[in-house]
């Protein structure tokens, strides 16, 4: 009965998402070429989420043809105006991006869930993030997307084995490969990014998305 | 008949289908990730300047697109360690006057 209770709460997990209308209209309207992605909101009870969800971001966001600005660098210079709690950085007009770095967009990203549960002897990893991108002249939202992504395992094998399995995935348990999959997955069509300037594909890929 | 893709797994193989079966992306990214992973999660700083020299150096011998903001990052890190070793040799100079 329990190890029937893994797909079940893996097909929970990945129902969470609600289905969305995609309106792309400001979108395609702004064509925004470069994005800076501010410091991650962490909702989930994992204190280095943040830190280690935003090592995973520039990678697949430059891929899909768009600048990124470099993560590091604009913490540093938030911080230097005195803008370092993400929270707050969030609640900030999208237009003060504009005058402080001279990008297009915002991409905001919250962490929904980074986490092991556990039903019985088995474990999900699971990883799930809100993003929304805001134009940095209007303020307005010009995409946005939730993704989740979950690993199981245990759900086989001798009752010591699983239960070594848990134990060890609890201690061992990384995230970056998961985070990874999710931004991949969360930038592809037909709900993901539509491919920027610097991508082949730009303005090429519509009806995908 | 033995498929290369045997071994790597579906959302890989599913976004290589949906980019074109393009065999590399638009940049070189090397060392990138390990840079922000030492100075994010490590809170470290020892080796982030040499695997941002070496994502542009091995990027530019492959004749490969450096990913935006490498080289932007790169030039804070060493206006940085230079600030920090100007302020470093400032402090024993100060004590010697007093």
């Amino acid at each position: 009965m329990r190890l029937l209770l893994i797909p079940l709460l893996a097909v929970l997990l990945q129902g969470c998402v609600a289905p969305q209308h995609h309106n792309l209209d400001a979108f395609y309207a702004r064509q925004s070429r470069s994005i800076v992605v501010v410091p991650v909101v962490n909702e989930s009870p994992e204190l280095t989420a943040d830190s280690v969800f935003i090592t995973t971001i520039s990678q697949p966001l430059a891929e899909r043809g768009y600048y990124v600005f470099p993560v590091y660098l604009t913490d540093m210079i938030l911080g230097d105006f005195g803008l370092v709690e993400a929270g707050h950085i969030h609640q900030l007009p999208p237009q003060r991006f504009h005058e402080l770095f001279g990008a297009d967009a915002v991409l905001l990203v919250t962490i929904k869930d980074w986490s092991t549960k556990y039903l019985g002897l088995a474990s999900a990893v699971v990883v799930s993030m809100e993003y929304v991108l805001k134009d940095t002249k209007t303020g307005e939202v010009l995409w946005q997307n939730d993704q989740t992504y979950a690993h199981s395992s245990g759900g086989g094998g001798s009752l010591i084995g699983m239960a070594i399995s848990a134990a060890l995935n609890a201690l061992l348990t990384d995230y970056l490969p998961l985070a990874r999959q999710a931004n991949l997955l969360a930038f592809q069509p037909p709900k993901g990014l539509p491919a920027g300037p610097y991508h082949p594909e730009y303005q090429q890929d519509k009806g995908r998305f | 008949m033995r498929s290369l893709c045997l071994n790597i797994p579906m959302p890989a193989v599913l976004s290589l289908l949906l980019t074109g079966c393009a065999p590399q992306g638009l940049y070189y990214w090397g060392d990138y990730e390990s840079s922000l992973y030492e100075r994010y999660v490590e809170n470290g700083n020892q080796q982030s300047e040499a695997y941002l020299r070496s994502t542009f150096t091995e990027a530019e011998a492959r004749h490969r697109k450096v990913p935006p903001g490498v080289y932007a990052d790169y030039g804070f890190q060493q206006k940085d360690e230079a600030i920090q070793s100007a302020s470093d040799a400032s402090v024993p100079a100060q004590g010697d006057g007093q």
